[in-house]
C-alpha cells in the first residue's frame, strides 16, 4: 500500500516537479505509479500544459468579451 | 516614423499607438484584468496599468519586433508588477489582506476519493495545435483562473506568469514550503478540472 502513492499524492508531486526537483525516492514512486495509471498520465499532461500556457497569458489577442464572461 | 491615426487595418503591426482608438481602450482594460488578478487593491492595479501605458507612450517605436502591441504592453505590465511584488515594504500584505475564510475553499474538494483516487475518470484533452484552439483554450483558463479563490490564483500567477521561483513566492508571502507547495496544487487541480468542464462545452477539448 504505502509502495505506492495514491492518485492524489502523485498529482501533489506532479505539481511539486514542476516547480522543483523531486528527490529520488519521490521521482521513483512517482514514475511506477505513472506507468500504471491513465488518470495520473492525462493529469500530468494537463499541468503541463498549463505550466506552458501560464507564461503567455494575456499576450494572445483574444477577442475580448464583456468583462466578466462567467 | 510616421503617425497613424488610423490603426484598424492592421492592428498587429501598429508603429504609434492610436490612445484614442477602441484598440487602446481594449487594451488597457485588458491589462488591468490582469493587474486586479495580481494585486489585493483596485486602485494600485490602475496606477500600475496606468505606468506601463505611460511607458509605452514614451517610447511609441521602442514594441517593433514584438509579436504585437499587447504581448509588448504586457511585458511591460509583468516588470512592474514584479517589482512591486518584490519592493521591500510590500511584503505580506498581499497575503494577510485576503479574505479569511478564503482559506476553507479548495478547489480539489471532493476530486478524490477516501483513499486518494479520482471519483471520476479524468478525460485527456486534445492538444491544441492550431492557434484558434490554443487562443480558445487560454481564453477558457483565463476565465478558470478568475473562479479559482484569489489568494490561490494570485500564487499560481506569481509562479506561472511572473515565473518567481517557489522559494522567492514563500518568502514574499510568508508561506511555507509546504503550503506554497498545497496552494500550487490546488491551483493547478483546480484549473485542469475547470478547463475539462469549460472544453467539454465549448467542444473545445475532447
Amino acid at each position: 500500500m504505502t509502495l505506492l502513492y495514491s492518485c492524489q499524492r502523485a498529482a501533489e508531486l506532479l505539481s511539486q516537479s514542476i516547480d522543483e526537483p523531486l528527490d529520488m525516492v519521490d521521482k521513483l514512486r512517482l514514475r511506477i505509479h505513472l506507468s500504471m495509471c491513465g488518470n495520473c498520465r492525462n493529469v500530468q499532461e494537463q499541468f503541463n500544459l498549463i505550466h506552458k500556457m501560464g507564461t503567455d497569458i494575456g499576450t494572445m489577442d483574444l477577442c475580448d468579451g464583456p468583462e466578466n464572461p462567467t | 516614423m510616421k503617425k497613424q491615426t488610423e490603426s484598424n487595418e492592421q492592428p498587429s503591426a501598429v508603429t504609434h499607438p492610436d490612445t484614442s482608438g477602441e484598440a487602446w481602450i481594449r487594451l488597457r482594460q485588458r491589462l488591468i484584468r490582469h493587474a486586479r488578478m495580481m494585486v489585493f487593491e483596485p486602485a494600485l492595479a490602475e496606477d500600475l496599468v496606468h505606468e506601463s501605458l505611460m511607458a509605452i507612450l514614451e517610447k511609441p517605436g521602442a514594441h517593433r519586433g514584438e509579436a504585437s502591441l499587447t504581448t509588448w504592453a504586457v511585458a511591460i505590465l509583468k516588470n512592474k508588477i514584479a517589482d512591486w511584488y518584490r519592493s521591500p515594504h510590500q511584503r505580506r500584505r498581499t497575503w494577510v489582506d485576503a479574505d479569511e475564510n478564503e482559506t476553507e475553499s479548495d478547489p480539489t474538494e471532493g476530486l478524490y476519493d477516501e483513499r486518494g483516487c479520482y471519483r471520476e475518470a479524468v478525460p485527456s484533452w486534445q492538444q491544441p495545435e492550431k492557434q484558434e484552439s490554443q487562443r480558445q483554450m487560454m481564453s477558457i483558463m483565463e476565465a478558470c483562473l478568475k473562479r479559482l479563490p484569489s489568494q490561490t490564483g494570485r500564487v499560481f500567477m506569481m509562479r506561472e506568469w511572473l515565473g518567481f521561483e517557489t522559494s522567492e513566492i514563500c518568502e514574499r508571502l510568508s508561506l511555507s514550503a509546504e503550503n506554497c507547495r498545497m496552494v500550487l496544487h490546488r491551483a493547478r487541480a483546480g484549473l485542469r478540472q475547470c478547463m475539462t468542464a469549460q472544453g467539454h462545452t465549448t467542444g473545445n477539448i475532447q
